[in-house]
């Protein structure tokens, strides 16, 4: 878990271009969105577009992509709970 | 105050018709131009696209540049004028010309920059001047209008030729695609259950003039504005979008209750019709009736406020309202009295408005010619 | 009507000049990597990193310009007018690549950088510009065009000042000039006509 939290964290800075961030400054438990990382609606799809391509896992509506987005640690959650079904 | 210019011709090709009466009756009757299409790997989508043979079959012009050349043409048939004439000026709308080209790495690729695609069609045309070409997103129409406007004002043009033209197109088609913004149905614009844009081909011709024909529409004034907020996503307040209206109106003196009716952007977004609600609100215009014709036509991207801006021109030359397709439950937190069924009346005063990506808006002010 | 460029910015492959004079640049090719220029500059934008090449140039160009200067007008008094020849082309071709069919992922990111205005959609959120804009396509810079569309709009009272500018990127090389027009004029101010935008823009 803490591996893939850590992954997130660097996928998440290059994917979403977060040049001035380094994965420490990612709190795994904050809020991606609003206040914390400040992330907008794009970067929203865009990690949309990384859990898919990179983790062949996909978001199936806005209301579960709001739990999901919710933080670093539910993207790590959902990611495990999908392989878990997975294999 | 400016000069009003007046419409001394006009042309519109969508899957409509090649005229703009073709267009204007299929839309009276409520024909939409929208069908299902598949495409792999995005699947089944809705958009209004164009028959092959709507092309002209010459190999050194692309698609998009015969279908301004034909449109460029009938617009000048129209207005009785010679294309060729060095006292036109000739401005371009188009947002991505000819993106297609990118796949397909062909032999034209040079035309690929506007510039070169504008160049073609107007050397075809033979007129030897140089052409202006405007590509401000989805509100390039109604500000290469409003361009013409403020050019015509110095007297060094006799008259404006203003087209515009775009494609359907798999890149366009993919970027909204990954926005999430392409409607599972045929676009519903100011409708509770609107879930994005249908695509729409198409290319508009308007001819501009300060000297009027008895019947011509007159545009009294342009404005835009910047919402200065957000690249993509519209202003949640829609205040930009109201700047640009507050200024039509007080630069012509006229009062909301001047305005008969809105042709709106109306594109079926959930945010994008919502902030245009909310900027109605702000001028006054909420009790205005509104329509959207993008129902018809789809969002024709470079086309769409030229083409919109000649049937919202027709509708007062005919005093015949247009309904908004689709509509059928109020969506927007200000209601709005969108038009769902066909009105006859006196129409003298109309506003046609835009918003896009980059936080653009553009609002043109149109009349039935008010005699001097 | 007597407009003037009271500030301006030159930026291209031969490096940044202002109103100020030349940008010192500690290496040569320093110009072709917008992020060094970024530090170099010290600037504070986060948003800078999210945008595509021709929109970071931009807005290096604006901040050489304005200096974190407040504009002295009210947003919605303020135009921009900009011009350019390839567009949003670099990023269309990036998003292309984004589409291939046995690896199609269209990144929503990039989707959004690619028109020719955005670039003045991004100048105006950080400036606070709400006035009336415009983005026009040329092969060459259309001076004349600028300079004759831009006083339209001041005689017609649309607005009292302006960003009037070339702005232009592709294949690595960045091509700006962006000049600010307003109609009262300092010790330094130049006409602002044809002649002064050729001049600025060698």
């Amino acid at each position: 878990m803490n591996n893939l939290i850590e992954e997130l964290k660097n996928d998440i800075i290059e994917q979403l271009n977060l040049q001035d961030m380094t994965p420490a400054d990612i709190d795994e438990n904050a809020p991606l969105f609003g206040e914390g990382l400040g992330l907008d609606s794009i970067d929203a799809l865009e990690l949309i577009v990384l859990l898919q391509k990179k983790y062949k896992t996909k978001v199936n509506n806005a209301d579960e992509g709001k739990e999901v987005f919710k933080s670093v640690r539910s993207i790590a959650e959902f990611i495990q709970a999908k392989q878990t079904a997975n294999s | 105050m400016p000069a009003p210019v007046y419409i001394i011709g006009d042309n519109i090709i969508t899957p409509l018709g090649t005229t703009t009466e073709e267009n204007f009756e299929a839309i009276s009757n409520g024909v939409s131009g929208i069908r299902m299409h598949t495409n792999n790997p995005i699947g089944d989508f809705y958009a209004s696209v164009l028959d092959k043979d709507m092309f002209l079959p010459d190999e050194s012009l692309t698609h998009l540049e015969s279908l301004f050349i034909r449109s460029i043409q009938q617009a000048c048939q129209s207005a009785g004028i010679d294309a060729t004439d060095s006292d036109n000026l000739y401005i371009f709308s188009s947002t991505k010309g000819n993106i297609e080209l990118l796949q397909k790495q062909a032999k034209l690729s040079a035309f690929l920059h506007l510039d070169q695609m504008a160049k073609a069609v107007t050397t075809h045309l033979r007129y030897t001047g140089t052409p202006l070409i405007v590509s401000n997103a989805c509100i390039s129409g109604v500000q290469a209008i409003g361009m013409a406007y403020t050019l015509l004002q110095q007297g060094k043009y006799k008259r404006a030729i203003v087209t515009g033209g775009d494609l359907f197109s798999f890149f366009v088609l993919a970027g909204f695609y990954s926005l999430q913004a392409i409607s599972p149905f045929p676009c519903t614009p100011f409708d509770k259950k609107r879930a994005g844009i249908s695509l729409g081909e198409g290319c508009g011709t308007i001819i501009l003039t300060r000297e009027p024909k008895l019947t011509s529409i007159q545009i009294t004034t342009v404005a835009s504005s910047n919402d200065a907020n957000h690249i993509s996503g519209p202003s949640r307040t829609g205040d930009g979008l109201a700047l640009a209206i507050q200024s039509v109106l007080q630069t012509t003196g006229k009062d909301p209750e001047d305005i008969q009716f809105i042709n709106a952007h109306g594109t079926g977004t959930i945010y994008n019709d919502e902030m245009e609600s909310l900027a109605f609100q702000h001028c006054g215009l909420a009790q205005t009736p509104v329509n959207s014709l993008k129902g018809y036509i789809g969002h024709t991207l470079g086309a769409a406020g030229i083409i919109e801006t000649i049937l919202t021109a027709r509708s007062l030359q005919h005093n015949q309202l247009l309904t908004s397709a689709g509509f059928q439950e109020t969506g927007t937190s200000v209601p709005l009295p969108v038009i769902t069924e066909n009105h006859t009346g006196n129409y003298t005063c109309a506003l046609k408005t835009a918003s896009g990506f980059g936080g653009g808006n553009a609002v043109l002010l149109l009349e039935k010619q008010v005699s001097s | 009507m007597d407009l003037f460029v009271t500030k301006y910015c030159r930026l291209s492959s031969k490096g940044i000049n202002t109103h100020k004079g030349g940008v010192n640049l500690p290496l040569n090719d320093m110009v072709y990597d917008p992020q060094a220029l970024y530090t170099l500059l010290q600037l504070s934008y986060p948003k800078f990193f999210k945008m595509d090449t021709l929109c970071k140039y931009g807005i290096l160009a604006g901040e050489c310009l304005f200096e974190r200067n407040p504009l002295s007008y009210t947003s919605s008094e303020i135009g921009i007018i900009l011009s350019g020849q390839h567009g949003s082309l670099d990023t269309d071709e990036q998003f292309q690549q984004t589409l291939q069919p046995d690896n199609f992922f269209p990144s929503p990111a990039l989707f959004v950088y690619t028109l020719s205005n955005i670039v003045m959609g991004e100048l105006c959120i950080r400036y606070k510009i709400k006035g009336e804009n415009l983005f026009t396509v040329s092969a060459t810079p259309d001076y004349d065009l600028l300079c004759q569309y831009t006083t339209a709009l001041f005689l017609q009272k649309r607005i009292n000042a302006c960003l009037v500018g070339w702005i232009d990127y592709y294949q690595r090389q960045p091509d700006i000039l962006l000049v600010w027009v307003e109609t009262t004029s300092d010790t330094n101010a130049l006409p602002f006509n044809y002649n002064t935008l050729t001049s600025l823009y060698i």
